[in-house]
Parts: structure tokens; C-alpha cells; sequence
């Protein structure tokens, strides 16, 4: 199955490319200030299509950070949920296989936990910063009766950069979270491998030392039981 | 899961366990069940250059199959030197499995050698005093592996030799 279909809850989604969606209102917000001749005042109105223009920016932006970012994370899970390394190791259920395979379930969901998160992280945000936007709108409006569109267009633009600043930064915490676990959990499974390759071959030795003084002991009391056959050394000469 | 699906399997396993041996692989791999183990020892024959010692119950005619006792026979032809401990009976001597040419090399316990170590009895095998297989489970037949682990293969070929010394000829035994 690939990545998508599994972060998409077994089904694929289907959506308008946001950056479509928002030229069209820019387009939309530019031909209505275009056209506007210069007696009329339609203020209030070309302030409602920059709002938009401005809400429009803001959802782009907001998707054009969470979707690669959902996408990145997927994949990681599909490849935490289906490792490759018991190809690699030509092993199949051994105990250090499934502790393996415990802790990259654990990293499966820490890595969902972060998932999960996303939207809600970066919808907030934009709500936040579409609530400065409309404040903006309205003191640009009401308190100073801007006429010029021109001028709240400029004013709305100062949040949009703002929030993709703020944006910015999150999905940066998001990303040095996933490292942090990234990390972690690579040192997790190089523990798990170490302690139980140690536990293994500290299993054999002393199951085959107990053998061997067994052996010796039987050599010591049938010494001549029976001839011992030559050995052929596998040193060579 | 179908014997198609098993098989397939099979093969998987095969190809990476002799990815082990041409890596000389010191990580310890494992086998839970008697396909597995028969495919393990299969490629310590057919790795070994000049020893191979195994000791083993009754070889299992599941784990020391005739793919298994071709690959001894070749491996007797080519000049590897091998010794086969059995604790009682040999099942491929018993159900006419294995080739003349290896019933030689095949060592019974008597029972008191076997009374000796039956609190400690841990099967093993040890191709060229590099690689090494010992049975944890006897009755799972799961086992620990490695391609080349000279430190331990050593000590499990000194340990079957030992038992090859004590022990008497399979075919004058019965």
C-alpha cells in the first residue's frame, strides 16, 4: 500500500492544489481592484476580496507546510511499520528480531503522535493570525477610512508574512522533534542488538562450557574405551 | 500460508544465510524450526573447506533431510573431514537415507557417555572452526548461528570431537 493511501485512513484523497485555489482569489481581489473606477467608492468591498486574497495566502500557506510534512511522516511510518532489515540480516523470529520490531512499532507511534498534531498546530495558527488579519482590516477601515484599496491590501500583507515566519518556525520544532526521535530510537534498537547478541552469545558460551567440562570429565573416565581415530588437522602445513 | 508461500520463504532464507557465509558474518542469526535448521546446516556443508562436526539426537530426518546427506557425501568426496555424533539412534542410517560413504563418520554415544552429559546435552555443529549452530530448543529446533564466529565454532569442534572419541562406530553399535 503506498504511504499516502495508509495516512489518508485506507482512502485517497482527492483535492484542488491549494496554490490553485489561491491565485484564483488573488486574481479575483486584483480584477476587482482594477476595474474599480476612481469615483466609485467601493472601499469596503475591495476590502472583503483583500480579506480573502489574505485568507486565501494564509491557507496556502498553512497547506503548503502541513501536506509535505504529513507526507514526510507517512513515509516514515510505512517504513517503521514495514522494515526491510530482516532481508538484510537473513534472520527470521528471533528475541532480538522482535525486540526490533517492538521498538519500531514505538517509533511508528511516536512518529503518528507527531502526525496527529500537525493540523491542529498549524490550523490554530492560521485561525490566529486570520483573526490579526481581519482585526487589521477593520481599524484600517473604520478608524482611519483608508479609500484607497491599495492601502489595506499593504496593511493586510503584514500578517501574511508573519504567519509564515510563525509557520516556519513550528514546522522547524516539528522537524528537530522527529530527529530527536529519530535519534533516540536508532540508539534504541542499536541497544536492543547489542545487549541481545551479548545475551545469545552469553547463553551459548555457557551452555557449551557446561558441555565441554561434561566431555572432558566422560574423556577422563573412559579414557580408553575406545581407540581415538586420527584428526586430520585443518591447519596447513 | 500455503507450501508455495513456505517455500518461497525457504529460499528467502537460504539466499540470506549464504549472504552470511559470503560476508563472514559475525552476527548471530537464528532458526526456529526444522526447515530452517536443515537449511542452515546444509550451507555449513557446503561452506566447509576441510572440517565439519556435528552432534546431534537422531538427526532428524526433518533437519538432515537428503539434500542434507548429499551435501555430506560431497563434502566427504571433496576431503572435508567430518564427524557426526548421534546420541542413540541414526534416523537417515534407519531409514536408508544416508549414502554409504558417510555411515563411517557417524559415532554413536555409549549410554554412559550419554548419562554423563544428559543434564548439559546441547546439539551443535561447527563447519571449518568458523561457523557454529547450538540448538537452544531441541524440541523447536530453534538454534543460534553464525556464519563465522571462530571463538565459539572452535570450542563446539572440540566439544564433538571429544564425543567422537568416546563414541563407537554407528554400524558396529547396534
Amino acid at each position: 500500500m503506498p504511504p499516502d493511501a495508509v495516512s489518508a485512513g485506507n482512502c485517497v484523497q482527492f483535492s484542488i492544489p491549494e496554490w490553485i485555489l489561491a491565485a484564483g482569489t488573488w486574481i479575483k481581489a486584483a480584477a476587482v481592484y482594477a476595474v474599480k473606477s476612481p469615483d466609485d467608492d467601493r472601499t469596503l468591498l475591495n476590502a472583503v476580496f483583500a480579506i480573502n486574497a489574505g485568507f486565501a495566502t494564509i491557507d496556502y500557506f498553512t497547506q503548503s507546510i502541513v501536506r509535505p510534512l504529513r507526507r514526510k511522516l507517512n513515509k516514515r511510518i510505512f517504513e517503521y511499520k514495514n522494515p526491510d532489515w530482516p532481508k538484510k540480516i537473513g534472520t527470521e523470529n528471533s528475541v532480538a528480531n522482535l525486540k526490533r520490531r517492538e521498538a519500531m512499532s514505538q517509533l511508528a507511534d511516536a512518529t503518528m503522535r507527531i502526525q496527529n498534531k500537525i493540523p491542529t498546530l498549524f490550523n490554530s495558527q492560521a485561525r490566529k493570525w486570520k483573526t490579526v488579519m481581519a482585526i487589521a482590516a477593520t481599524i484600517a477601515l473604520v478608524l482611519m477610512s483608508i479609500p484607497y484599496t491599495g492601502r489595506i491590501v499593504l496593511l493586510l500583507a503584514l500578517p501574511v508574512p508573519l504567519f509564515a515566519w510563525k509557520c516556519y518556525s513550528k514546522k522547524q520544532g516539528i522537524e528537530s522533534e522527529c530527529k530527536a526521535i529519530d535519534e533516540k530510537y536508532a540508539q534504541l534498537i542499536k541497544d536492543v542488538n547489542d545487549s541481545l547478541s551479548q545475551d545469545e552469545r552469553d547463553e551459548t558460551t555457557s551452555r557449551l562450557d557446561d558441555l565441554e567440562k561434561a566431555v572432558n570429565t566422560l574423556i577422563k573416565q573412559m579414557p580408553s574405551n575406545k581407540p581415538k581415530p586420527k584428526r586430520r588437522s585443518t591447519k596447513k602445513k | 500460508m500455503t507450501e508455495q508461500d513456505i517455500a518461497r520463504l525457504m529460499d528467502e532464507y537460504r539466499t540470506n544465510v549464504k549472504a552470511l557465509f559470503e560476508n563472514k558474518s559475525a552476527e548471530f542469526a537464528s532458526n526456529s524450526s526444522g526447515r530452517h535448521a536443515s537449511i542452515l546446516i546444509e550451507e555449513m556443508i557446503l561452506h566447509a573447506q576441510h572440517t565439519f562436526d556435528a552432534f546431534a539426537g537422531r538427526m532428524n530426518p526433518e533437519v538432515w533431510n537428503e539434500r542434507v546427506m548429499t551435501a555430506l557425501a560431497d563434502a566427504i568426496a571433496r576431503g572435508v573431514h567430518v564427524q557426526l555424533v548421534v546420541e542413540n539412534e541414526c534416523a537417515p542410517i534407519s531409514n536408508g537415507t544416508m549414502p554409504q560413504t558417510v555411515r563411517p563418520f557417524v559415532r554413536r554415544l555409549p549410554q554412559q557417555a550419554i548419562d554423563g552429559i544428559k543434564q548439559v546435552i546441547t546439539h551443535c555443529a561447527s563447519g571449518d572452526g568458523e561457523s557454529m549452530r547450538i540448538e537452544m530448543d531441541p524440541a523447536q529446533k530453534s538454534a543460534v548461528f553464525a556464519a563465522n564466529n571462530p571463538e565459539t565454532a572452535s570450542k563446539v569442534a572440540s566439544v564433538v570431537s571429544g564425543l567422537f572419541n568416546i563414541g563407537v562406530p554407528y554400524d558396529h553399535a547396534a
